[in-house]
C-alpha cells in the first residue's frame, strides 16, 4: 500500500492550545493522522475549555517538574516480593469467564494454556481515537459515539465493559459516521493518496483509497469480499447519489466507520489459524496482535510501523512483539493509557454524579469534582511516565498537578487559575493516588467520609479480593454528631457481630483515610475530636500490618505481595480487557515475578504482559470455525 | 470552566444542523387494535423499597388513598393496587432471588423486576431471559410495527431492568436531547400543527437514498462478519445485524418529500400528539440539582412517545439499584446521607425517606396525568396504556426481595380492573404478574420464566 495513502492534514486549526502529550501534532503519515489532544484520547482535559495547557504528563512537565521525590531512601517492593502470587481460586478475585481452552485437553494452569480474546467492539475512547487516526477528525464529543458500561460493581473486571450493539448503538454509529463525513467533505484530499487530474483518473484513485484506507480502518488487508463491496458502494455513491469524486469518497468513509471491521476488534487470523499442537491454543497472527497491542497501549489503532510489522512477520516472534510493545510505551501517544487505567480503576466517572452536600462542603461543585477527575489523569501519566514509573510511585508520589480550586483545597499557594500546574502535594498530608481528592471524594459520603466504601477500594481493587454479599438485616451506622467520630461511629458498628464480616476488613483499612474529610479536604479534628487515622491489616490473614495513615498504607500497599500481585493482575486485565481466567494463571504468574525482579517497574511490566503467553496467543471459543 | 469533554449540544443547535439530524419518525403500521388504538405498556421503577405500612391501601374499593399514593389522588379512578389480604404488604415475590438463597439481594434485584428470572450474584447479577417490555417488543414487530420499544432512564447506573435476551442488556437511554433528535425533531409542540421540518425539504429523499446505501453496506458486511466465530461472539454480530435491520425499518417509515412513505398506511399519527418541551439549554444532567429535570425531562418523552404511538412499550429506569451514584434531594432539602444511606436507617431514616418515595410518586402522577389529559377514542391514551410501576425491594433497611411493592396505572383498553385494591390470599412470584401484563398487551403467553400462572383472575376487569 502507498505510505501516504492515509495521510491526512490537520484538520483543526489547533490555534493557542497547547497539545504537552499523547496524540500532539503527531507525524501525517500512513494510516496515523493523529492531531487530537488528551481530549479525543479519553484523557480528561482539564484545560479551560481548551484553551488552557493540558497537563497530562507532557515530556517536560512530568519528568522535569518536581520529580519523584518520594521515592529515594523508600522501600523498593521487590524485597517483600518474595511471596508466590495468589492464586485466582482463593478468593482473590480470579472470575473466571468463557471456557479458557479448547474441549478441557491443557491443564488449566499449564504454562501451555493461554486465556479467550471474545469479539469486542471499540471503547468510547478507542473509537474517537480511531477516528482521529483515520481521517483527522476529533470532532466527535464522549457523548457522540455509543459508550460503554463501566461496571463500578463488577470487581472482576473494573474497567469499561463494552456490551452488544444494539438500536441505540447502531444510531450513534450511523449518526457519528454522518457527522465525520460531513466535516471532512471540504478537506477530503487530505486523506487521498492521489488527485485526479481529470475524470479518467477518479475510478483508479477511488480504488487506490479504498484498497489502502481499508486497511489501515480495518487493522488488517480487506478480504476481496470487503472490497468488491466497497467499490460498489462508491459507484452507487457516483451513480445513484449523483455525487462527485470526492462525495463519494466520503460515502465511503461514511460506511467503513459504522462496519463491523472497523468497529470490533477482531481476534480471528486473517489467513489459516495456527494451533499450537501445545496447548491447542491459537498463535495470534501479526494483525489481530497488532491491534491487540496498540489498542492495549494507545487506545488506538496501529501505526504505520506496526502494521509493517504485521505485514512482514516480525511480530511472529517474541523479540518483534517486545521490540514494538516497547516502541509503543514509549511514545507519548501511551500517557493515555496511563490516565485512562487510573481513571477506571478508581471509578472517576461516578464522581460528578455523586451527589455531596452543598452545607457541609459549600465549595465542592462540578468544576470542582471535574478537576478532581483531571488530576488522577494527570497524576497517572505523570507518576507512570516519570523517572521512576513503579508502583511506589504510583502510591505515594507527592507529584501532582493542580488548578486553583483543587489548590485551595489542598491548601496550597502559587496556583491561579483554571489552568493545572504541576506542584508537590503538601508533605504529611498526602502522597500517592489514594491520597488524591478524586478518589476520596468519590469515596466519601454526601456528607462525611465513609470508611467501608475507602476501604472496600483498597481491598477489591488493590488486593483483588471479593467481598461475600452483605448480611440480611445490616443495623445502620449511628448518626454522627459532635464529639463523636466517623471512627467511633463505625467502630460501634463494627463491633455488631452481624456487621462484623465485611466492616473489620473494610473499616481496617479505611480507618487510614480519616484524615480526609467527604470531599478530601485534610483533616486534623472531625468533631472536635483529633482524627485517629492508625489502622493494621493482616494481608496475610495472619500477622497483621500497622500503618499511621493513607500515605504509609501506600508504602505498606506497595511492598505487599498481594497488591503487587493485584497490581499485575489488573494490568492483564486491562490488556486482554476482560476479566482473568485460569488459561491466564501461568503467564501472569510469569508476568507477577517478573514485576517483582524488576523492583516495580510498570514499563517493565507492560513490556512482560505484551510478550506474555496469553497476550500472544489465545485459546479458541468453544465453536469457533477455523478458517 | 469546562472541557470540550462535557460539551452538550444544545437542543435548539440540535434542530438546526441539517440534514443530518433530520427526525427518524416512527409512525407505526401496525394493523389496528381491536379497540382501534394502540396499547401501550410503561414500566417505571426506582430503588431503595417502600415504606410497607404507608403504601399498601385497605383492600376494596379505592376510596382513600395511602398516604404514598397520595400524588395519585386525582386518578386514584384508575390505579390498581395489591396487597396481602391479612396484612399491609405487597403479595409479590421476586421468587426466583428468593429460591436462589438471594433474600436480601435488593441491591441486585433489577434484572428479575421484568424478567422473572435472575442469575449470577452481586458481582454480576443478570438475567436469563428477555424481560416483558422486550417479549411484548418482539410480538408487535411481528405484528408489522415498527420500532416498538423505547428504553429509557435517568440514572440507570450498571443495572437495567429491560433485557434483549438472557445476559443481555438493553441500553436505556439517558439523554433527553438525543432521544428528541432521534424521535421529535420537526414535530411540532403544538398537536395539531404541521411539521416544523418541512418533509418536502430538499435532501430528505437523498438523505433517505445516502442512509440505505449505507445500511445496505453495513448489513452485508456484518453478514461476512459473523461467519466462524463461536456462538458467544455471534450473539454479538447478531444484535448487531438486528440493530441495522431496526434502523431500516425506521427509515422505511420516514416521511420522504412526497409525505409519508410509511410501510402503506397504518395508524395515524394521535390527535394529541406533540413534542416534548425541553429546556432550551441543556442541564448538566451529572449534577444531582438537575436530577428533577431529567426525570421530568424523560417523563414528557415518554408520554409524549406514547401519545404519538412512536413506541408501544416504554421502560423508565429512574435510578439505580445498589444506590452507588450518591443521589441526594437537596430541592426536598435532602442533602445528606444519600438516598441509599436513608434507605439503610429503615425506620429511622422514614421522616426522610417518606417525602423522597412521594417526591417519586409525583414524577408518576405528571406522567398519568399528560395521558390521561390526551383524549383518545372514548377515553384518555392512559385508558389505552398500563403504568406498571416497579421497585427492587421490599424495605430499604432490608432490602429484601420479597412483597415488593408492583402498581397498575391504567387499564390497557380496559383489560385491568381500576380503582380498587386487590388482596391476594398468598403470595405469588412476579412471573405471574409479568404473565398478565402479557396479555394485557395481547401477548398471549403461558408463563414468563420458571413459573407457570398469571393473576388474569384477580386483576383482569
Amino acid at each position: 500500500m502507498s505510505q501516504e495513502i492515509c495521510a491526512a492534514t490537520p484538520l483543526r486549526r489547533l490555534g493557542s492550545i497547547a497539545v504537552p502529550l499523547a496524540f500532539g501534532l503527531a507525524a501525517l503519515t500512513g494510516c496515523t493522522t493523529t492531531i487530537s489532544g488528551g481530549d479525543a484520547d479519553g484523557t480528561p482535559n482539564p484545560g479551560s475549555g481548551g484553551s488552557g495547557p493540558v497537563p497530562v504528563a507532557g515530556s517536560g512537565g512530568v519528568s522535569g517538574s518536581a520529580g519523584i521525590a518520594g521515592t529515594a531512601g523508600q522501600p523498593n517492593p521487590a524485597a517483600g516480593g518474595s511471596g508466590g502470587v495468589p492464586p485466582a481460586s482463593g478468593g482473590t478475585g480470579g472470575v473466571v469467564m468463557g471456557t479458557g481452552g479448547s474441549g478441557g485437553s491443557v491443564p488449566v494452569a499449564s504454562p501451555d494454556a493461554a486465556g479467550p480474546m471474545p469479539l469486542r467492539h471499540l471503547t468510547s475512547r478507542e473509537h474517537r481515537n480511531s477516528v482521529a487516526a483515520l481521517v483527522a477528525d476529533t470532532s466527535l464529543a464522549e457523548d457522540d459515539v455509543p459508550t460503554e458500561t463501566s461496571d463500578a460493581t463488577f470487581d472482576g473486571f473494573p474497567f469499561r465493559q463494552t456490551g452488544m450493539v444494539g438500536t441505540v448503538e447502531a444510531e450513534a454509529l450511523q449518526l457519528a459516521g454522518e457527522s465525520v463525513a460531513r466535516n471532512i467533505a471540504g478537506t477530503i484530499d487530505a486523506i487521498l493518496p492521489c488527485q485526479p487530474a481529470n475524470a479518467s483518473e477518479e475510478a483508479g484513485c477511488a480504488r487506490s483509497f479504498i484498497e489502502a484506507f481499508a486497511k489501515c480502518a480495518y487493522r488488517r488487508p480487506p478480504t476481496a469480499g470487503q472490497l468488491s463491496r466497497l467499490d460498489a458502494l462508491y459507484a452507487e455513491g457516483r451513480s445513484v447519489h449523483a455525487l462527485d469524486f470526492r462525495g463519494a469518497i466520503a460515502l465511503v468513509v461514511e460506511a467503513i466507520l459504522q462496519s463491523p471491521a472497523f468497529y470490533y476488534i477482531d481476534p480471528r487470523d486473517p489467513g489459516p489459524a495456527e494451533v499450537d499442537p501445545n496447548g491447542g491454543v491459537i498463535k495470534m497472527s501479526g494483525y489481530p496482535l497488532a491491534s491487540r497491542l496498540s489498542y492495549f497501549l494507545w487506545g488506538a489503532p496501529p501505526d504505520d510501523q506496526l502494521l509493517t510489522a504485521a505485514d512482514n512477520g516480525s511480530l511472529a516472534e517474541v523479540a518483534g512483539v517486545s521490540a514494538e510493545a516497547q516502541r509503543l510505551a514509549s511514545d507519548a501517544r501511551a500517557h493515555g493509557m496511563a490516565s485512562d487505567f487510573a481513571d477506571d480503576l478508581l471509578d472517576m466517572d461516578i464522581l460528578p454524579s455523586r451527589g455531596k452536600d452543598a452545607d457541609a462542603y459549600p465549595n465542592y461543585d462540578l468544576e470542582l469534582a471535574d478537576a478532581m477527575r483531571a488530576e488522577v489523569s494527570a497524576f497517572a501519566a505523570g507518576a507512570l511516565f516519570g523517572q521512576a514509573p513503579t508502583l511506589l510511585t504510583f502510591l505515594t508520589s507527592p507529584s501532582s498537578f493542580v488548578n486553583e480550586p483543587l489548590a485551595e483545597l489542598y491548601g496550597l499557594d502559587g496556583v491561579n487559575g483554571s489552568d493545572f500546574s504541576a506542584v508537590s502535594l503538601p508533605p504529611g498530608e498526602r502522597g500517592g493516588l489514594l491520597t488524591l481528592a478524586g478518589f476520596l471524594a468519590n469515596t466519601g459520603s454526601a456528607g462525611g467520609s465513609l470508611p467501608p466504601r475507602r476501604g472496600k477500594f483498597v481491598y477489591t481493587r488493590l488486593l483483588c479480593a471479593e467481598l461475600p454479599p452483605p448480611p440480611a438485616e445490616v443495623p445502620s451506622v449511628g448518626e454522627s454528631m459532635p464529639g463523636l467520630s466517623t471512627r467511633a461511629r463505625f467502630e460501634a458498628h463494627d463491633a455488631n457481630p452481624c456487621a462484623t464480616g465485611c466492616h473489620s476488613i473494610l473499616d481496617g483499612i479505611g480507618f487510614a483515610f480519616e484524615h480526609y474529610d467527604g470531599i478530601g479536604a485534610y483533616r486534623d479534628t472531625e468533631q472536635g475530636v483529633p482524627v485517629n487515622s492508625a489502622s493494621a491489616y493482616a494481608f496475610d490473614e495472619v500477622n497483621a500490618v500497622p500503618f499511621a495513615d493513607a500515605i504509609e498504607l501506600g508504602t505498606v500497599l506497595a511492598g505487599e505481595p498481594l497488591a503487587q500481585a493485584c497490581f499485575a493482575r489488573q494490568w492483564l486485565r486491562y490488556a486482554l480487557h476482560r476479566a482473568d481466567t485460569v488459561g491466564d494463571e501461568a503467564s501472569l504468574t510469569a508476568i507477577t515475578d517478573e514485576f517483582r525482579a524488576q523492583g516495580g517497574s510498570i514499563p517493565a511490566l507492560w513490556a512482560t504482559l505484551a510478550t506474555s503467553r496469553t497476550f500472544r496467543y489465545r485459546a479458541p471459543a468453544p465453536d469457533e470455525v477455523f478458517q | 470552566m469546562r472541557s470540550s469533554r462535557f460539551r452538550r449540544r444544545t437542543f435548539l443547535q440540535g434542530l438546526g444542523l441539517g440534514a443530518g439530524f433530520l427526525p427518524l419518525l416512527d409512525p407505526q403500521v401496525a394493523p389496528a387494535a381491536p379497540a382501534g388504538f394502540p396499547k401501550r405498556l410503561i414500566t417505571i421503577t426506582w430503588t431503595n423499597g417502600t415504606i410497607p405500612a404507608q403504601f399498601y391501601p385497605a383492600a376494596g374499593p379505592l376510596n382513600t388513598l395511602s398516604p404514598l399514593l397520595a400524588p395519585l389522588e386525582p386518578f386514584k379512578s384508575k390505579v390498581l393496587a395489591m396487597r396481602q389480604s391479612n396484612s399491609a404488604k405487597s403479595p409479590i415475590d421476586v421468587k426466583v432471588m428468593l429460591d436462589k438463597d438471594q433474600d436480601y439481594g435488593g441491591h441486585w434485584a433489577y434484572p428479575a423486576l421484568l424478567t422473572g428470572t435472575f442469575t449470577g450474584n452481586s458481582s454480576k447479577p443478570s438475567s436469563e431471559a428477555a424481560s416483558i417490555d422486550q417479549l411484548i417488543a418482539n410480538d408487535l414487530m411481528a405484528k408489522g410495527v415498527a420500532a416498538p420499544l423505547l428504553n429509557l432512564g435517568a440514572r440507570p447506573y450498571s443495572s437495567s431492568t429491560t433485557w434483549k435476551s438472557a445476559g443481555t442488556k438493553n441500553t436505556a437511554q439517558t439523554d433527553p436531547y438525543k432521544v428528541f433528535n432521534s424521535l421529535f425533531s420537526g414535530v411540532p409542540t403544538t398537536p395539531g400543527m404541521p411539521p416544523t421540518t418541512d418533509p418536502g425539504t430538499p435532501g430528505v429523499d437523498a438523505l433517505k437514498a445516502r442512509r440505505q446505501s449505507v445500511l445496505d453496506f453495513v448489513g452485508a458486511e456484518l453478514d461476512e462478519f459473523a461467519n466462524g466465530f463461536g456462538s458467544e461472539d455471534r450473539a454479538l454480530v447478531q444484535s448487531h445485524i438486528e440493530a441495522i435491520a431496526q434502523l431500516e425499518s425506521r427509515l422505511a417509515a420516514m416521511p420522504g418529500s412526497g409525505g409519508s412513505s410509511g410501510g402503506g398506511g397504518g395508524v395515524p399519527v394521535g390527535t394529541s400528539c406533540a413534542a416534548p418541551t425541553l429546556p432550551g439549554t441543556k442541564p448538566n444532567f451529572n449534577d444531582v440539582k438537575n436530577y428533577p429535570a431529567h426525570v421530568s425531562a424523560m417523563m414528557a418523552i415518554a408520554g409524549a412517545a406514547a401519545k404519538c404511538d412512536f413506541a408501544r412499550c416504554i421502560t423508565l429506569d429512574l435510578i439505580d439499584d445498589g444506590g452507588g451514584n450518591s443521589l441526594t434531594f437537596p430541592w426536598l432539602n435532602i442533602s445528606s446521607p444519600d438516598y441509599h444511606a436513608i434507605a439503610h436507617e429503615g425506620q429511622n431514616g422514614y421522616e426522610q425517606k417518606a417525602p423522597i418515595d412521594l417526591w417519586f410518586m409525583e414524577q408518576v402522577a405528571a406522567l398519568v396525568a399528560d395521558l390521561d389529559s390526551a383524549p383518545e377514542g372514548d377515553g384518555t391514551v392512559l385508558d389505552n396504556t398500563v403504568i406498571l410501576v416497579c421497585n427492587d425491594m421490599n424495605e430499604g433497611s432490608n432490602h429484601y426481595v420479597g412483597e415488593v411493592p408492583y402498581l397498575i396505572i391504567g387499564s390497557a383498553g380496559g383489560f385491568f380492573k381500576q380503582g380498587e385494591t386487590v388482596a391476594l390470599s398468598q403470595k405469588v412470584p412476579n412471573n405471574h404478574l409479568l404473565t398478565t401484563v402479557c396479555h394485557a398487551m395481547d401477548l398471549e403467553i403461558a408463563s414468563i420464566g420458571a413459573y407457570s400462572g398469571d393473576l388474569d383472575s384477580v386483576l383482569r376487569a
